[in-house]
């Protein structure tokens, strides 16, 4: 975990490039507030290991969201039942209850709906809010964080070793 | 474009995907073989096994051998097992949670089969009642047969105590008699009387003087005799009372002997309520296993679907839930058609059902049907089964069974083997009907079992167990009454028996032979005593009636003296004479 973390860093500290980063933390996003074991998913996957995305970003995303969907699955479930109970898009829901695709996409699960379309609305926000603080934090935030007493703290820690050693490897996706 | 995909991880999806597709194509038998173990563990509420499952894809098919489902009450158990179950289905309903299979074949079912190692029985899974535990009912029955001596110890013998306190009464009644009989006159005596009274009567006087005199004379006369007659009374009171109650005496005296040997073979005979359960004992295990096979859309098949019906309708808060678009309402389960042979000896039953599903108001409230008929064999002549049962949400679920069974030949089989008695049945010929209801999900039924050529055994140490097994062998036929209660899956059995009362009339009736030869001794030992008093007492008896009836007489004879009055006196012709002449004087003549 430390290592990963230290991969993040190494990511943010300029080795990907902006995008790549702010694209991970939405697909990671998906993944981690949708059900984990919906069709859906398997296209996050694809997008993400085919498009030159930061991987440790989209995995740290998809663990920091898989906790935060606990909190926000009440939530997702309102919007899935709101959307599946209203009259102006019953005609929508049983055509494709009549297709076994849709069915296996679990259109009809009040949670896998809600937490989709939430994802699907929030996407493009955090997609630019997540670029803009990626931004921030080399042009800004580095610096000064480096400055911070805290942070020279932290670099006599091990965790600033793996870091270290992170730092020397090629790549850094 | 190259900068953008990222070829290593793009086929690295695909090998992914591929080999999961190629996993899926490969392995789908073992794949569905763990769902499908997984499913019906949870619905049955115990560990379910399936040998092998074989996957065809074109068209879809599946084939399933060797399933046991173990009894979750009886883990030692299969509460059924089949051979082979081979079903059509369209894979894509399948997928979205829809099976619809129109041809469904099970061959080779059999239930309460013994299995290898005993299944595991989830944590969840609660029964909803006990089962009838014949060994408990055994114990409880607790059967003792008493022994003569004990039987003797507490059947209050009346004859000894009664020949006690009739000797004292014949002591009293004849120290009464012979009192009263001192008192008696002598046969000289009422002589005496009779020629006293003859005098005076006989007597003529002559003048009034003499007939004052003579009157006075029978007045002490009278006297004299009035004494004596009192006396003569007080005797036969007295004697007529002690011969009436030593006559009384002596009758009771006499049966007491008969009286005392007859409450002592009551208390030989059989407890009635010890007998009560026997039958049950006996048959209630076999019957429960008959009852698996005869009960099986309602002991198996039906829980099944409620327990799948109420897995379907679980709702989950944290995984939200599937909302139903579908407007024609069909059925996620629905069977169309399903052949089910069951093996029964060797001889395979093909039992016929329609409609199989939990949700019968999606097909219109159509029933689940159920017919199994076979015709005569080696071992019977006739079966047949059928009935229908429905789920609904307005009347839960309900339905009925019918069975009729003739002529069915029952092979050598255990019937007991507890508590050191061991009971076999050897052969008879079984029939059987009845009726059988579920109304939301409780059961209720009644029905009959004729027993006829019955020839069972019994073997044991304990005392009623050799006596039984002396008169078991001579039941030749018994019926039995069956009750069904409680809930699906577990219904309760009780069965009531006129086997009971053979055995328990046929016990006693083993029980008194056995006792009649000490019995007889008792009655030899009871009747000398008896016969030692009324041997003393009867001439006794017969003495006290003479000496009655003499006195009787006596008092007769006194009673006759008695009725001579003065005013019959005869007076003598002068006095006569000087009575009629002083009678003229005055009147002027």
């Amino acid at each position: 975990m430390l290592t990963m973390l230290a991969r993040l860093l190494k990511a943010l500290n300029a080795e990907s490039s902006p995008w790549a980063l702010a694209w991970a933390f939405v697909l990671g996003m998906f993944m981690g507030l949708t059900p984990l074991f919906s069709l859906h998913n398997i296209f996050i996957l694809f997008f993400a290991l085919s498009f030159r995305i930061n991987l440790t970003g989209f995995i740290l995303a998809f663990a920091v969201f898989s906790g935060i969907a606990y909190l926000l699955d009440p939530m997702f479930n309102f919007i899935g039942e709101s959307l599946l109970a209203a009259s102006s898009l019953e005609g929508l829901w049983v055509t494709l209850y009549e297709i076994p695709l849709a069915r296996l996409f679990q259109y009809n699960q009040t949670i896998t709906l809600g937490s989709f379309v939430f994802c699907v609305l929030f996407a493009p926000i955090w997609l630019l809010l997540s670029h803009r603080l990626i931004l921030m934090y080399r042009g800004r935030v580095m610096v000064w964080f480096g400055k911070l007493r805290l942070v020279q703290i932290v670099k006599s820690t091990k965790f600033f070793a793996a870091y270290e050693r992170v730092s020397g490897l090629r790549g850094g996706y | 474009m190259k900068n953008i995909i990222r070829w290593p991880g793009l086929i690295a999806f695909l090998v992914i995907v591929v080999g999961v597709a190629v996993v899926i194509r490969m392995f789908a038998g073992p794949l569905l073989k763990g769902g499908l173990e997984y499913g019906l563990t949870y619905a049955n509420g115990a560990e379910v096994n399936i040998e092998q499952a074989v996957v065809r894809w074109s068209p879809f098919s599946l084939t399933l051998q060797g399933i046991e489902v173990t009894d979750p009450d009886q883990p030692e158990l299969n509460r059924v097992q089949a051979m082979r179950a081979h079903a059509e289905f369209n894979p894509w309903d399948a997928l979205i949670g829809r099976v619809h299979i129109h041809e469904l074949e099970l061959s080779g079912v059999a239930m309460g089969v013994e299995r290898a190692s005993p299944g595991r029985v989830r944590a969840d899974y609660q029964r909803e009642s006990d089962p009838i535990d014949w060994q408990q009912i055994l114990a409880d029955l607790n059967i003792d047969i008493p022994s003569l001596d004990e039987v003797l110890a507490r059947s209050e013998i009346r004859t000894p105590e009664l020949v006690t306190r009739i000797e004292q009464d014949f002591e009293q009644h004849r120290t009464q008699i012979e009192t009263a009989r001192e008192n008696l006159p002598s046969r000289e005596r009422i002589d005496g009387y009779r020629e006293r009274m003859a005098e005076i009567t006989e007597t003529r006087p002559r003048t009034p003087q003499e007939l004052v005199a003579l009157r006075e004379r029978l007045d002490e006369l009278k006297s004299d005799i009035r004494a004596d007659r009192n006396h003569v009374q007080t005797f036969v009171s007295t004697s007529e009372q002690a011969v009436q109650v030593m006559r009384e005496d002596l009758t009771a005296l006499r049966e007491a002997p008969s009286r005392d040997l007859a409450r002592i073979r009551q208390l030989l005979s059989f407890d009635q309520d010890s007998m009560s359960e026997l039958s049950g004992v006996l048959f209630g295990p076999r019957v429960e296993q008959w009852s698996r096979y005869a009960f099986m859309a309602f002991d198996v098949i039906g829980p099944m679907l409620q327990r799948a019906e109420d897995q379907e309708q679980r709702p989950n808060r944290w995984h939200g839930r599937y909302i139903d678009f579908d407007r024609q309402s069909r059925p996620t389960f629905l069977v169309d058609r399903a052949g089910i042979s069951i093996r029964i000896q060797d001889v395979d039953v093909m039992t016929s059902w329609q409609n199989i599903t939990w949700q019968h108001d999606r097909i219109d409230g159509a029933p689940t049907t159920f017919e199994a008929s076979s015709s005569a064999t080696q071992w019977w002549n006739e079966l047949r089964f059928d009935g229908e049962f429905a789920l609904s949400e307005l009347r839960g679920f309900s339905g009925h069974q019918n069975w009729r069974v003739r002529g069915v030949n029952l092979m050598e089989q255990s019937l007991l083997d507890q508590e050191g008695v061991s009971a076999r049945l050897l052969g008879a010929v079984l029939n059987s009907e009845g009726r059988l209801g579920v109304r939301e999900g409780r059961l209720d039924g009644s029905g009959l079992i004729r027993m006829q050529d019955v020839d069972m055994r019994l073997d044991g140490e304990a005392r009623w167990a050799r006596i039984l097994s002396d008169v078991i062998s001579q039941v030749n036929a018994f019926d039995m009454n069956l009750s069904v209660d409680g809930p699906m899956g577990q219904p309760a059995l009780r069965l009531r028996s006129d086997l009971d009362n053979q055995l328990q009339q046929l016990l006693t009736s083993a029980l008194r032979q056995e006792a009649d030869a000490q019995l007889s001794s008792v009655r030899a030992d009871l009747e000398q005593q008896v016969a030692g008093i009324t041997s003393t007492w009867e001439p006794r008896l017969q003495q006290f009636v003479g000496l009655r009836d003499q006195a009787r007489e006596q008092n007769g004879l006194l009673e006759e003296l008695l009725s001579v009055d003065g005013s019959e006196l005869s007076i003598g012709e002068q006095l006569e004479d000087r009575l009629r002449d002083s009678l003229r004087r005055r009147i002027g003549g």
